[in-house]
């Protein structure tokens, strides 16, 4: 049996294609972005491009965290200054939002961590 | 294709239920079974069209779904979502990410044994495609009884001579095209009509799943 | 080859029994252990790829539809998933084959109708899953899916190949069909 022409042609695409598939599927995309959430009970993992609304209970109450967008915020929290949601959104990996008096605290997920040092 | 037929003396379906009643009662089962959103309800719903299959004859193994499952759950815990319950080997496993894990394997296994109870080969469609369709199985079945060996040494030899044989059979038979073919020497010929005890089956099963929906 | 019957043109008769074969074959799929219940071989698009040749394109057509309701109906599984992945599976296959036997002519053999068809039905599947069942963990899955696949196709249209040049049978149905 001659092999023609499209018979080479259509195995090379085919091994082509599982070849592209293949280095696209087992590469490290790192995480992606996530969003940690840790508190004394326990630790949430989110998605930010899943817009989501999160309620973390603390020793003071609960602290409302809203994703979309592809950031995160802390929305309200029973702490007395505030400073968790005066801190606004985060989106890039290494970057954190914390409510002390309440116990909880953000931070975003991913491979190049920017934001190392804590500066106030 | 993961279901049988087996000739058991379970055939509670087809002595008391005419096949195209079968598949309505379960297509009215279906929304009950989708939108149940409560996973141990869903759970018990699975269980319980396993074991409605079984009890129809059909052969149920339990490692397919079983890993198909483990599977299904695997890949969605891929992409955590919620709370980390625990971790293994360093990935974590999410409250989530499980659940909505859970919810599809129970989805796809759930309606795979559902579909098994309900759509059985006699099912015939109406009109020149249920015809045709009738005039297929009734094929299929011959191909199936044809019992000279398979030679291994010439398969393309053996095949072309078994296709030959085949199709002569069916020549000289010149089986019955009048409306839906049946196989002249068939099997288990399926109930003509369905009986009271087949209703109530029907509505029992529907009130049950229906009433768990309701409830939740 | 046969009388047609009042009820059935030869044709239509001759695609039932091609149909029939397709679902012989998928018991006999069926029947090969695979760690996976996902992983298709194929062997039932063998029919298929012997009909492109024989059969005008609406009968080709419709030996798809019989085949995937007929596997439907005698496996039980019209209602489940399974039967909505074999549908989009034999679909896109189906239509990559009839398009590229007709389309290329002479430059292609039953071998790349039947690698470009499993690449079809495969991909087809594939996204499936991942948009139904398995997320975006799907893609894991994705490329030993392809290949065994792909194998899988070639050794599909090799054998129909070959046999669509030795069969007797193929000839008689040839010229019934004509």
């Amino acid at each position: 049996m001659r092999w023609r022409l499209f018979d080479f042609l259509s195995l090379a695409a085919a091994l082509a294609l599982v070849g592209l598939f293949s280095a696209y599927a087992y590469q490290d995309h790192g995480s992606g972005s996530q969003l940690e959430i840790s508190s004394p009970q326990g630790r949430w993992l989110y998605p930010l491009d899943r817009e989501a609304r999160v309620s973390i209970q603390g020793p003071l109450g609960r602290t409302e965290v809203a994703i979309e967008g592809g950031r995160a915020r802390v929305l309200d929290s029973p702490c007395p200054e505030k400073l968790c949601i005066a801190a606004g959104a985060v989106s890039l990996p290494g970057a954190w939002i914390a409510c002390l008096p309440n116990q909880v605290f953000l931070r975003v997920l991913g491979n190049d961590e920017k934001i190392d040092a804590i500066s106030f | 294709m993961k279901g049988g037929t087996a000739s058991r003396p379970l055939r509670l379906a087809e002595r008391h239920l005419r096949p195209e009643h079968l598949f309505l009662a379960g297509l009215g089962i279906l929304p009950a079974f989708l939108f149940q959103g409560q996973l141990w309800v869903r759970a018990a719903q699975v269980f319980l069209f396993m074991a409605l299959a079984f009890l129809c004859g059909r052969r149920i193994r339990l490692l397919p779904p079983a890993l198909l499952t483990l599977s299904i759950v695997a890949a969605n815990l891929a992409t955590p979502y919620g709370k980390v319950l625990l971790s293994v080997w360093g990935l974590p496993v999410t409250l989530g990410a499980l659940q909505t894990g859970l919810l599809k394997a129970t989805t796809m296994v759930g309606l795979f044994y559902l579909s098994l109870v309900t759509v059985r080969p006699e099912l015939r469609l109406p009109g020149r495609f249920g015809g045709l369709l009738a005039r297929m199985i009734y094929y299929f079945e011959l191909i199936m009884e044809d019992d000279k060996r398979f030679d291994r040494r010439d398969p393309f030899g053996g095949l072309d001579a078994l296709l030959i044989r085949v199709h002569g059979e069916a020549s000289k038979s010149g089986e019955g095209a009048c409306g839906s073919a049946a196989p002249a020497g068939g099997r288990r010929s399926s109930a003509a009509r369905t009986t009271p005890a087949g209703l109530a089956a029907m509505l029992l099963l529907g009130a049950l799943n229906w009433g768990a929906l309701v409830l939740s | 080859m046969r009388r047609s019957t009042p009820f059935l043109s030869e044709r239509l008769d001759l695609v039932a029994f091609f149909a029939a074969l397709c679902l012989l074959l998928s018991t006999v799929e069926y029947l090969i252990p695979k760690p996976m219940p996902f992983l298709r071989l194929g062997l039932a698009n063998l029919p298929i790829l012997l009909a492109l040749d024989a059969f005008p394109l609406p009968y080709i057509l419709l030996l798809i539809l019989l085949k995937v309701l007929g596997q439907g109906l005698v496996a039980g599984t019209l209602f489940s998933y399974v039967f909505l992945f074999s549908l989009a599976g034999s679909l896109s296959s189906g239509l990559v084959m009839i398009g590229s036997f007709r389309l290329l002519g002479r430059s292609i053999s039953l071998i790349g109708v039947s690698v470009l068809g499993a690449l079809a039905s495969n991909i087809a599947q594939l996204v499936l899953a991942a948009l139904l069942v398995f997320g975006r963990g799907a893609w894991l899955m994705g490329p030993p899916f392809l290949a065994l696949g792909t194998a899988a196709g070639l050794l599909v249209g090799l054998f129909a190949r070959k046999f669509a040049e030795t069969s007797h049978w193929l000839r008689l149905v040839r010229e019934a069909a004509r």
